[in-house]
Protein backbone atom coordinates (compact mmCIF):
# COMPACT_ATOMS: atom_id res chain seq x y z
CA UNK A 1 0.00 0.00 0.00
CA UNK A 2 1.46 3.42 -0.92
CA UNK A 3 1.26 6.59 1.20
CA UNK A 4 -1.77 8.06 -0.59
CA UNK A 5 -3.74 4.84 -0.16
CA UNK A 6 -2.84 4.73 3.52
CA UNK A 7 -4.19 8.26 4.06
CA UNK A 8 -7.31 7.52 2.03
CA UNK A 9 -8.02 4.31 3.93
CA UNK A 10 -7.56 6.04 7.25
CA UNK A 11 -10.34 8.56 6.56
CA UNK A 12 -13.17 6.08 6.11
CA UNK A 13 -15.03 3.38 7.95
CA UNK A 14 -12.82 0.45 9.07
CA UNK A 15 -14.64 -1.90 6.71
CA UNK A 16 -14.10 0.45 3.77
CA UNK A 17 -10.44 0.66 4.69
CA UNK A 18 -10.26 -3.12 4.78
CA UNK A 19 -12.01 -3.35 1.42
CA UNK A 20 -9.52 -0.93 -0.12
CA UNK A 21 -6.67 -2.98 1.21
CA UNK A 22 -8.25 -6.05 -0.33
CA UNK A 23 -8.66 -4.24 -3.67
CA UNK A 24 -4.96 -3.48 -3.84
CA UNK A 25 -4.17 -7.15 -3.36
CA UNK A 26 -5.40 -10.37 -4.89
CA UNK A 27 -9.15 -9.71 -5.13
CA UNK A 28 -10.74 -7.14 -7.37
CA UNK A 29 -14.42 -7.63 -6.51
CA UNK A 30 -15.52 -6.34 -3.13
CA UNK A 31 -17.99 -8.06 -0.84
CA UNK A 32 -21.08 -5.86 -1.07
CA UNK A 33 -21.27 -5.58 2.72
CA UNK A 34 -18.15 -3.42 2.50
CA UNK A 35 -19.45 -0.95 -0.07
CA UNK A 36 -21.30 1.25 2.39
CA UNK A 37 -21.34 0.98 6.17
CA UNK A 38 -24.74 2.75 6.35
CA UNK A 39 -26.55 0.13 4.24
CA UNK A 40 -27.96 -2.99 5.80
CA UNK A 41 -28.88 -6.26 4.13
CA UNK A 42 -31.70 -8.45 5.35
CA UNK A 43 -32.45 -11.97 4.20
CA UNK A 44 -35.71 -13.89 4.40
CA UNK A 45 -34.53 -17.52 4.60
CA UNK A 46 -36.21 -20.87 5.27
CA UNK A 47 -34.88 -22.71 8.30
CA UNK A 48 -36.10 -25.92 9.94
CA UNK A 49 -39.48 -25.73 8.14
CA UNK A 50 -39.99 -22.15 9.36
CA UNK A 51 -38.79 -18.77 8.09
CA UNK A 52 -36.32 -16.33 9.56
CA UNK A 53 -35.35 -12.71 8.99
CA UNK A 54 -31.62 -12.28 9.34
CA UNK A 55 -29.44 -9.21 9.04
CA UNK A 56 -26.26 -9.98 7.14
CA UNK A 57 -23.34 -10.25 9.52
CA UNK A 58 -25.55 -10.67 12.61
CA UNK A 59 -24.94 -13.60 14.95
CA UNK A 60 -28.61 -14.44 15.43
CA UNK A 61 -31.79 -14.23 13.42
CA UNK A 62 -33.88 -11.08 13.88
CA UNK A 63 -36.98 -13.24 14.22
CA UNK A 64 -38.44 -16.68 13.47
CA UNK A 65 -41.85 -17.01 11.79
CA UNK A 66 -44.24 -19.83 10.90
CA UNK A 67 -44.89 -18.58 7.38
CA UNK A 68 -42.86 -16.88 4.69
CA UNK A 69 -45.42 -14.08 4.42
CA UNK A 70 -45.05 -13.23 8.10
CA UNK A 71 -41.26 -13.08 7.68
CA UNK A 72 -41.54 -10.84 4.60
CA UNK A 73 -43.98 -8.52 6.41
CA UNK A 74 -41.53 -8.17 9.31
CA UNK A 75 -38.59 -7.55 6.97
CA UNK A 76 -40.57 -4.83 5.17
CA UNK A 77 -41.33 -3.11 8.46
CA UNK A 78 -37.64 -3.09 9.34
CA UNK A 79 -36.76 -1.71 5.92
CA UNK A 80 -39.21 1.18 6.16
CA UNK A 81 -37.63 2.38 9.41
CA UNK A 82 -34.06 2.47 8.04
CA UNK A 83 -32.21 4.86 5.75
CA UNK A 84 -30.84 2.37 3.26
CA UNK A 85 -31.82 -1.26 3.39
CA UNK A 86 -32.06 -4.10 0.92
CA UNK A 87 -34.17 -7.18 1.45
CA UNK A 88 -33.42 -10.43 -0.32
CA UNK A 89 -36.22 -12.97 -0.32
CA UNK A 90 -34.87 -16.49 -0.81
CA UNK A 91 -36.57 -19.65 -2.03
CA UNK A 92 -36.45 -23.05 -0.31
CA UNK A 93 -33.45 -23.83 -2.55
CA UNK A 94 -31.50 -20.86 -1.18
CA UNK A 95 -31.60 -18.84 -4.40
CA UNK A 96 -32.75 -15.21 -4.52
CA UNK A 97 -36.35 -14.88 -5.69
CA UNK A 98 -36.74 -11.18 -5.12
CA UNK A 99 -34.73 -8.13 -4.13
CA UNK A 100 -36.32 -5.00 -2.68
CA UNK A 101 -34.43 -1.83 -1.92
CA UNK A 102 -35.35 1.09 0.30
CA UNK A 103 -34.13 4.62 1.07
CA UNK A 104 -30.71 5.51 -0.28
CA UNK A 105 -29.88 1.94 -1.29
CA UNK A 106 -29.04 1.83 -5.02
CA UNK A 107 -31.58 -0.35 -6.89
CA UNK B 1 -4.57 -33.63 -1.91
CA UNK B 2 -5.90 -37.19 -1.34
CA UNK B 3 -6.84 -36.21 2.24
CA UNK B 4 -8.99 -33.29 1.02
CA UNK B 5 -10.53 -34.72 -2.14
CA UNK B 6 -14.19 -35.72 -2.25
CA UNK B 7 -15.45 -37.66 -5.25
CA UNK B 8 -19.05 -36.61 -6.04
CA UNK B 9 -21.16 -39.29 -7.72
CA UNK B 10 -24.49 -37.82 -8.78
CA UNK B 11 -26.38 -36.67 -11.91
CA UNK B 12 -25.41 -33.35 -13.53
CA UNK B 13 -28.78 -32.56 -15.11
CA UNK B 14 -31.03 -29.58 -14.44
CA UNK B 15 -33.41 -31.59 -12.25
CA UNK B 16 -30.61 -32.32 -9.78
CA UNK B 17 -28.86 -28.92 -9.95
CA UNK B 18 -30.76 -27.54 -6.91
CA UNK B 19 -29.19 -30.32 -4.78
CA UNK B 20 -25.74 -30.52 -6.37
CA UNK B 21 -25.05 -26.81 -5.83
CA UNK B 22 -25.57 -26.89 -2.03
CA UNK B 23 -23.66 -30.19 -1.89
CA UNK B 24 -20.65 -28.62 -3.63
CA UNK B 25 -20.93 -25.51 -1.45
CA UNK B 26 -20.95 -27.59 1.75
CA UNK B 27 -17.91 -29.62 0.68
CA UNK B 28 -16.04 -26.37 -0.04
CA UNK B 29 -17.19 -24.79 3.21
CA UNK B 30 -15.70 -27.74 5.09
CA UNK B 31 -12.33 -26.93 3.43
CA UNK B 32 -12.52 -30.00 1.21
CA UNK B 33 -12.08 -30.27 -2.55
CA UNK B 34 -14.97 -31.69 -4.63
CA UNK B 35 -14.07 -33.75 -7.72
CA UNK B 36 -16.78 -34.11 -10.34
CA UNK B 37 -16.41 -35.63 -13.78
CA UNK B 38 -18.28 -32.71 -15.37
CA UNK B 39 -15.32 -30.39 -14.81
CA UNK B 40 -12.79 -32.56 -16.68
CA UNK B 41 -11.66 -32.42 -20.29
CA UNK B 42 -14.27 -33.75 -22.74
CA UNK B 43 -11.54 -35.59 -24.66
CA UNK B 44 -11.01 -38.07 -21.85
CA UNK B 45 -13.04 -41.28 -21.61
CA UNK B 46 -15.63 -40.79 -18.87
CA UNK B 47 -14.96 -44.00 -16.96
CA UNK B 48 -11.22 -43.21 -16.86
CA UNK B 49 -11.99 -39.85 -15.26
CA UNK B 50 -14.21 -41.50 -12.70
CA UNK B 51 -11.61 -44.13 -11.80
CA UNK B 52 -8.98 -41.38 -11.48
CA UNK B 53 -11.26 -39.42 -9.14
CA UNK B 54 -12.03 -42.50 -7.05
CA UNK B 55 -8.33 -43.33 -6.73
CA UNK B 56 -7.44 -39.73 -5.76
CA UNK B 57 -10.20 -39.14 -3.18
CA UNK B 58 -10.21 -40.12 0.46
CA UNK B 59 -13.92 -39.31 0.68
CA UNK B 60 -16.85 -39.80 -1.65
CA UNK B 61 -20.51 -38.81 -1.71
CA UNK B 62 -22.87 -41.04 -3.67
CA UNK B 63 -26.38 -39.73 -4.23
CA UNK B 64 -28.47 -42.65 -5.48
CA UNK B 65 -31.79 -40.80 -5.28
CA UNK B 66 -31.97 -40.48 -9.08
CA UNK B 67 -31.23 -44.13 -9.87
CA UNK B 68 -34.58 -44.60 -11.55
CA UNK B 69 -36.15 -44.49 -15.01
CA UNK B 70 -36.59 -41.02 -16.48
CA UNK B 71 -39.70 -42.12 -18.40
CA UNK B 72 -42.22 -44.90 -17.70
CA UNK B 73 -41.03 -48.11 -19.39
CA UNK B 74 -37.38 -46.99 -19.58
CA UNK B 75 -34.58 -48.82 -17.78
CA UNK B 76 -33.38 -47.08 -14.61
CA UNK B 77 -30.18 -45.02 -14.61
CA UNK B 78 -27.39 -47.34 -13.48
CA UNK B 79 -24.49 -44.86 -13.42
CA UNK B 80 -24.73 -43.90 -9.74
CA UNK B 81 -24.94 -47.45 -8.26
CA UNK B 82 -22.24 -48.57 -10.74
CA UNK B 83 -19.82 -45.83 -9.66
CA UNK B 84 -20.66 -46.43 -6.00
CA UNK B 85 -19.74 -50.12 -6.51
CA UNK B 86 -16.42 -49.12 -8.07
CA UNK B 87 -15.66 -46.86 -5.10
CA UNK B 88 -16.55 -49.45 -2.46
CA UNK B 89 -14.56 -52.03 -4.43
CA UNK B 90 -11.56 -49.70 -4.50
CA UNK B 91 -11.70 -49.40 -0.72
CA UNK B 92 -12.07 -53.19 -0.29
CA UNK B 93 -9.45 -54.37 -2.79
CA UNK B 94 -7.12 -51.35 -2.83
CA UNK B 95 -3.96 -51.08 -0.78
CA UNK B 96 -2.28 -48.41 1.34
CA UNK B 97 -4.18 -45.13 1.54
CA UNK B 98 -7.11 -46.58 -0.43
CA UNK B 99 -7.97 -48.66 2.67
CA UNK B 100 -8.72 -45.38 4.50
CA UNK B 101 -11.38 -44.28 2.01
CA UNK B 102 -14.80 -43.41 3.44
CA UNK B 103 -18.07 -42.87 1.64
CA UNK B 104 -21.38 -41.20 2.36
CA UNK B 105 -24.47 -42.52 0.60
CA UNK B 106 -27.42 -40.19 0.12
CA UNK B 107 -30.95 -41.01 -0.94
CA UNK B 108 -34.23 -39.15 -0.77
CA UNK B 109 -35.72 -41.62 1.75
CA UNK B 110 -33.61 -43.50 4.24
CA UNK B 111 -34.38 -47.17 3.49
CA UNK B 112 -35.84 -46.82 -0.02
CA UNK B 113 -32.90 -48.52 -1.72
CA UNK B 114 -32.68 -51.47 0.67
CA UNK B 115 -35.61 -53.08 -1.17
CA UNK B 116 -33.71 -53.33 -4.48
CA UNK B 117 -30.06 -53.21 -3.37
CA UNK B 118 -29.99 -55.18 -0.14
CA UNK B 119 -26.18 -55.56 -0.35
CA UNK B 120 -25.80 -51.98 0.93
CA UNK B 121 -27.57 -52.97 4.15
CA UNK B 122 -24.59 -52.08 6.35
CA UNK B 123 -23.87 -48.75 4.69
CA UNK B 124 -26.57 -46.65 6.44
CA UNK B 125 -27.59 -44.17 3.70
CA UNK B 126 -28.65 -40.69 4.82
CA UNK B 127 -31.91 -39.19 3.56
CA UNK B 128 -32.05 -35.64 2.17
CA UNK B 129 -35.75 -35.67 1.33
CA UNK B 130 -35.00 -33.68 -1.87
CA UNK B 131 -34.45 -30.63 0.31
CA UNK B 132 -31.23 -28.56 0.00
CA UNK B 133 -31.25 -27.48 3.65
CA UNK B 134 -31.63 -31.09 4.84
CA UNK B 135 -28.88 -32.19 2.46
CA UNK B 136 -26.47 -29.60 3.92
CA UNK B 137 -27.31 -30.76 7.45
CA UNK B 138 -26.85 -34.46 6.62
CA UNK B 139 -23.55 -33.95 4.78
CA UNK B 140 -22.13 -31.78 7.57
CA UNK B 141 -23.30 -34.24 10.26
CA UNK B 142 -21.62 -37.13 8.44
CA UNK B 143 -18.32 -35.28 8.02
CA UNK B 144 -18.14 -33.99 11.63
CA UNK B 145 -16.92 -37.26 13.27
CA UNK B 146 -15.03 -38.33 10.13
CA UNK B 147 -12.89 -35.17 9.93
CA UNK B 148 -12.40 -35.05 13.73
CA UNK B 149 -12.24 -31.27 13.78
CA UNK B 150 -14.61 -28.49 14.80
CA UNK B 151 -16.84 -27.54 11.90
CA UNK B 152 -19.27 -24.66 11.32
CA UNK B 153 -22.81 -25.54 12.32
CA UNK B 154 -25.29 -26.72 9.66
CA UNK B 155 -27.25 -23.49 10.23
CA UNK B 156 -24.19 -21.34 9.53
CA UNK B 157 -23.49 -23.23 6.31
CA UNK B 158 -27.12 -23.03 5.15
CA UNK B 159 -27.39 -19.29 5.88
CA UNK B 160 -24.02 -18.71 4.22
CA UNK B 161 -25.24 -20.57 1.15
CA UNK B 162 -28.23 -18.21 0.94
CA UNK B 163 -25.98 -15.16 1.28
CA UNK B 164 -23.60 -16.56 -1.31
CA UNK B 165 -26.42 -16.56 -3.90
CA UNK B 166 -27.00 -12.85 -3.36
CA UNK B 167 -23.37 -12.07 -4.01
CA UNK B 168 -23.22 -14.37 -7.02
CA UNK B 169 -26.34 -12.87 -8.62
CA UNK B 170 -25.18 -9.31 -8.04
CA UNK B 171 -21.72 -9.97 -9.50
CA UNK B 172 -22.93 -11.89 -12.52
CA UNK B 173 -25.73 -9.44 -13.30
CA UNK B 174 -23.17 -6.64 -13.28
CA UNK B 175 -21.24 -8.76 -15.79
CA UNK B 176 -24.34 -8.82 -18.08
CA UNK B 177 -25.23 -12.45 -17.40
CA UNK B 178 -28.94 -13.19 -17.92
CA UNK B 179 -31.03 -14.98 -15.29
CA UNK B 180 -30.97 -18.15 -17.39
CA UNK B 181 -27.18 -17.99 -17.80
CA UNK B 182 -26.72 -17.54 -14.05
CA UNK B 183 -29.05 -20.47 -13.31
CA UNK B 184 -27.15 -22.71 -15.76
CA UNK B 185 -23.60 -21.70 -14.95
CA UNK B 186 -21.23 -24.67 -15.49
CA UNK B 187 -20.37 -26.43 -12.24
CA UNK B 188 -16.68 -25.63 -12.66
CA UNK B 189 -17.56 -21.91 -12.59
CA UNK B 190 -19.93 -22.43 -9.68
CA UNK B 191 -17.06 -24.05 -7.74
CA UNK B 192 -14.72 -21.14 -8.56
CA UNK B 193 -17.28 -18.57 -7.37
CA UNK B 194 -18.05 -20.52 -4.20
CA UNK B 195 -14.33 -21.00 -3.40
CA UNK B 196 -13.65 -17.26 -3.75
CA UNK B 197 -16.72 -16.29 -1.72
CA UNK B 198 -15.96 -18.71 1.13
CA UNK B 199 -12.34 -17.56 1.25
CA UNK B 200 -13.50 -13.95 1.58
CA UNK B 201 -16.14 -14.80 4.17
CA UNK B 202 -13.69 -16.70 6.32
CA UNK B 203 -11.21 -13.80 5.95
CA UNK B 204 -8.39 -15.74 4.37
Amino acid sequence: MNKAEKNDAGNGHPLIAKARRVRTGKFIKLPHAYTSPSHEYYHVISRDSRWIVRREGAEKAYGIYDTKNEAIREALQIAHTGKGHAIYIHGKDGKVLEKRTFGSFPS
Amino acid sequence: MFQKNVFINCPFDDQYRFLLQPLLFTILYLDLNPLISETESAADIRINKIIRHIRNSKYSVHDISRSEALLPGDLPRFNMPYEMGLDIGCQSFGEGRLKRKKCLILDRERYRFHKVLSDIGGQDPKDHNNDPETLIRKVREWFAPVLKTSLSSPTVIWESYNEFWVQKYEELQRGKFTQNEIDHLPFSEFISYAKRWIKRKKGR
